[in-house]
């Protein structure tokens, strides 16, 4: 039991890389470097020997975005077959080896980007490269453990039907982002699913791990010169070809309905607002950090948390984020109240939205969030796994090596001006559709 | 690179030795740490790792929902909520302000045997940290209209927790009826009508009875120095007063059964089929640890991952189940629950899934275990451990964490790698042995 909510940070620890401070001050930076791989791809060394580990992130443009679009789901299929077997090794053997040697190697897809994880002790990296090279080589996609696959991804999909807060955010998703590939289900549906086959993730696989897209981030005890080997020995295997699966579409040609309940006989109502937010590129991203943090951002008492949970005691937590997407990506709102209290919840989270966009915050509010967003910078970089992850993104959507560096400033600048602009751009509610799951009132 | 990166201190040196010999031989790893109390009973221990300019400090207090009385379970988590609503200095919700303002984050948790309260900064704020766990370690002022609405807050904790999970329904009842009569049958939120029963003046006694340096530990793990922290520690803590009240109550032997004891559930609104086997073990916390380290290498064998027997032979090879696997974290201070789970597959009975599971635990106890088998299971366990190292909350949270049960926490910190290595085959046998008989099970069942 904690006090706070703090499952959503987790989740969307992509976002909040971003949503959150990172500053490389002078006295403290692990030393970054950056060089081009075989055909281009971008690799990140970050060194670090405080512990005898390495970490590794691989991001490719890939991921739920990319699914075809009748099957939606076959990207997640592809992450979670991605150690079940490589090189001359089956499902059973891969995974024995990666046990005994202590490596753990995964893979996920994201909206934008299908991302390896791997992790080991820097005495088996050697051991660890090669099972994550074969992975990607060399896959097996056998068919006993897609069925195994498929089977576990059903009863997950099954079970997400139970949490209200799941079938909400389903639904907002199909409401901002229609048939835009964002608004598919990244985990696919029960028909979707039933629909895939082997054949289609060894295709989709072969083009997604291309290396014009890829970008390695390595953090931890390894050489910079032990790096440059590996990885040139080693990626040079891979497709050199740009991939030609459709680029993400900028454009959105439909928006759903404006507002829904979905039935669930639940005792406490999940309630969504959402819309379409940001890009990662768009000019005013750093307002839009800064607005969010004010409104609803974590680890602070936002306007949200203040009206709806501290004065009310109308729910555990509240919250909004916006995922900066290679497109616009969805800016959401939401918490859980009892059936009694969602109307009066939703009208707070109105007037708080209305005043955002309608009245200058304060200045010592203002003052505060930047502080927070400034100050709390180290503590997203104070372990490997964040710091790969972090370079990884950095590279995955270009936002040169003096990003961190550049971040406290660009937060520094943001005004009241700024925030109202975006706020009255993204918190329209033309634009905001509203979801809620639970019981009538 | 900055000198303060550099590490002034290789703790895995000697680690680094063994592994290029033989795998994972390795013997200890130490970290730089001291340890003092305060005259006021106050225990704290610092340890230093300069790697990023971080710090966290976490108050372990000893108590927890254990502590509680029937009619009123809840109550420890409720005064956590409540201790960052102000003190004599500070205003309400005024806390985390102000560590925010400083680009820190604070949060807490509440469990069975403790309630633990943590604040993560940058380590030239260290004293601020300090300044306000002090603060509200005697200090908190409990206000009726902070109780109101917080108690609301609570409440929908709860029912998005516990009664919008079909899953967490099924095992706070499963869980009373395993350990009848037990503390451990509390659920730590506290049953709905407990919490809406809670008063300002249960709040009260509780804060007055059991918030005091000496029912505390305070672990500081970050880039720090020692002379300076001791000196921060002892001008923020000592004027603290030592507390009135009586130790802590120990709690009472967990049941002992013939026969299992079964709780089956139907549920509407749940979509999967659920089966749980729990048995009753013995922890690190308890005085016979080698059986604790053993119980730790037979859930990596049994279930782990998904190379252990369990899920290889139930979800791979039978197909009797979705996904299955074994539970044990060795942690609590009374004893817990080893478990062995599944979801069992479209069709499959739960009769067949048990036979399948106790029938694992039998070739345990009457097949050998390879050497292989053995070594890639303590290989996994000694890695996730090596990783969590790298994480200074796990750290500190390790130390808060025994430190609050009084037990060392360099076994399962420093010792634990050369603690797991030594665990043989015969050991393991023992344990499964000894604890995973059906009859001594409680087994529930959830049917949708």
């Amino acid at each position: 039991m904690s006090r706070y909510l703090s499952l959503f940070i987790v989740v969307l620890s992509l976002v909040l890389f971003f949503s959150k401070p990172i500053i490389v001050t002078a006295a403290w930076s692990p030393e970054v470097s950056r060089f081009n791989g075989p055909g281009g791809m971008q690799v990140y060394h970050v060194a670090s020997d405080a512990n005898p580990l390495v970490v590794v992130k691989l991001l490719v443009r890939g991921g739920s975005g990319y699914d075809p679009e009748n099957k939606p789901g076959v990207a997640n299929l592809v992450a979670w077959m991605f150690n079940e077997g490589g090189g001359d090794l089956d499902s059973e053997a891969f995974q024995e080896k990666l046990s005994y040697y202590g490596i753990s190697l995964s893979a996920s897809a994201g909206s934008d980007a299908m991302t390896v994880s791997m992790s080991t002790l820097s005495t088996h990296l050697d051991v660890a490269w090669s099972m994550m090279m074969d992975a990607m080589l060399k896959p097996k996609f056998a068919q006993a453990d897609f069925d195994r696959a498929v089977a576990e991804e059903i009863a997950s999909l099954k079970q997400a039907k139970e949490k209200p807060g799941s079938v909400a955010a389903d639904a907002l998703n199909r409401e901002i982002f229609g048939n835009h590939p964002y608004g598919r289900p990244a985990k696919g549906s029960l028909s979707s699913i039933s629909s895939i086959t082997t054949a289609d993730l060894e295709k989709y696989h072969d083009e997604v791990f291309r290396l014009p897209t890829m970008v390695l981030a390595v953090a931890g005890d390894i050489t910079l010169k032990k790096l440059k080997k590996l990885t040139n020995d080693s990626f040079v295997q891979v497709n050199h070809l740009p991939s030609s699966l459709t680029p993400i579409p900028f454009a959105f040609t439909k928006t759903g309905k404006k507002s829904q309940h979905i039935e669930l006989d639940v005792p406490q109502t999940a309630i969504r607002f959402g819309g379409v937010g940001i890009n990662r590129h768009d000019p005013d991203y750093y307002a839009m950090v800064v607005m969010n943090q004010i409104l609803g951002g974590g680890g602070f008492s936002s306007r949200l948390t203040k009206e709806i949970r501290e004065k009310r005691g109308l729910t555990y937590g509240v919250y909004s984020y916006f995922s900066p997407l290679a497109a616009q990506g969805p800016f959401v709102i939401g918490m859980q109240t009892k059936t009694a209290s969602v109307e009066e919840s939703k009208k707070l989270i109105r007037h708080e939205l209305k005043r955002m966009a309608t009245q200058d915050v304060g200045s010592e509010e203002l003052e505060d969030i930047k502080r927070y967003l400034t100050g709390s910078f180290p503590l997203n970089l104070d372990g490997l796994g964040k710091l790969a992850g972090t370079w990884g993104v950095i590279g995955f959507y270009n936002r040169g090596l003096d990003y961190l560096e550049m971040w406290p400033n660009r937060v520094r600048e943001v005004s009241k001006k700024d925030i109202r602009r975006v706020a009255r751009r993204i918190l329209n509610f033309n634009r905001l559709h509203i979801v809620t799951v639970g019981r009538t009132p | 690179m900055d000198s303060s990166f550099v590490k002034y201190f290789k703790k895995y040196d000697r680690l680094l030795l063994c592994l290029s010999i033989i795998f994972f031989s390795s013997n200890v790893f130490a970290l730089e740490s001291k340890s003092f109390t305060l005259e006021n009973g106050l225990q704290t221990v610092l340890v230093r790792e300069p790697k990023a300019p971080v710090v966290v400090t976490q108050v372990w207090y000893r108590i927890g929902a254990v502590d509680e009385l029937d009619g009123k379970t809840g109550l420890a988590h409720m005064l956590e909520h409540m201790m960052f609503q102000g003190t004599k200095k500070l205003a309400p919700s005024e806390f985390s302000k102000i560590v925010s303002r400083n680009g820190g984050n604070d949060n807490a948790s509440t469990a069975h045997d403790y309630t633990n309260y943590w604040i993560k900064l940058s380590s030239d704020r260290l004293e601020l940290a300090l300044e306000l766990e002090a603060d509200r370690m005697q200090n908190l002022r409990l206000q009726e209209s902070e109780f109101k609405s917080e108690n609301l807050v609570v409440q929908e904790e709860r029912r998005s927790r516990v009664e919008n999970r079909p899953t967490a329904r099924f095992f706070e009842k499963f869980r009373k009826t395993a350990y009848g009569d037990h503390p451990y049958s509390r659920p730590v939120i506290g049953l709905m009508d407990d919490v809406k029963g809670h008063t300002l003046a249960d709040l009260q006694n509780w804060y007055k009875s059991h918030y005091a340096p000496d029912k505390a530990v305070l672990v500081v793990v970050g880039d720090i120095e020692f002379e300076h922290t001791e000196k921060l520690v002892e001008k923020h803590f000592s004027a603290l007063k030592h507390s009135q009240s009586s130790k802590r109550k120990p709690l009472p032997a967990l049941p002992v059964r013939q026969e299992p004891i079964r709780f089956d559930m139907q549920d509407d609104r749940a979509t999967l089929p659920h089966y749980y086997a729990g048995f009753f073990v013995p922890t690190f916390m308890m005085d016979d640890v080698d059986e604790a380290f053993a119980l730790e290498l037979l859930s990596a064998i049994l279930g782990g991952d998904s190379s252990s027997r369990i899920y290889r032979k139930l979800v791979v090879e039978d197909k009797l189940a979705i996904s299955a696997g074994s539970g044990y974290s060795g942690l609590s201070m009374g004893g817990e629950m080893f478990s062995l789970s599944a979801v069992p597959g479209n069709g499959v009975e739960f009769e067949q899934l048990e036979k399948a599971l106790f029938a694992q635990v039998d070739k345990i106890i009457n097949q050998p275990i390879s050497e292989r088998e053995l070594q890639r299971a303590k290989n996994s366990l000694i890695t996730s451990h090596l990783f969590a190292q790298d994480s200074i909350d796990r750290i500190a949270w390790l130390i808060g964490r025994l430190s609050s049960n009084n037990s060392d926490w360099k076994l399962l910190v420093e010792e634990y790698p050369k603690r797991v290595q030594k665990v043989t085959s015969q050991q393991i046998k023992k344990v499964a042995a000894r604890y995973l008989q059906i009859n001594r099970a409680a087994i529930g069942t959830l049917h949708p």
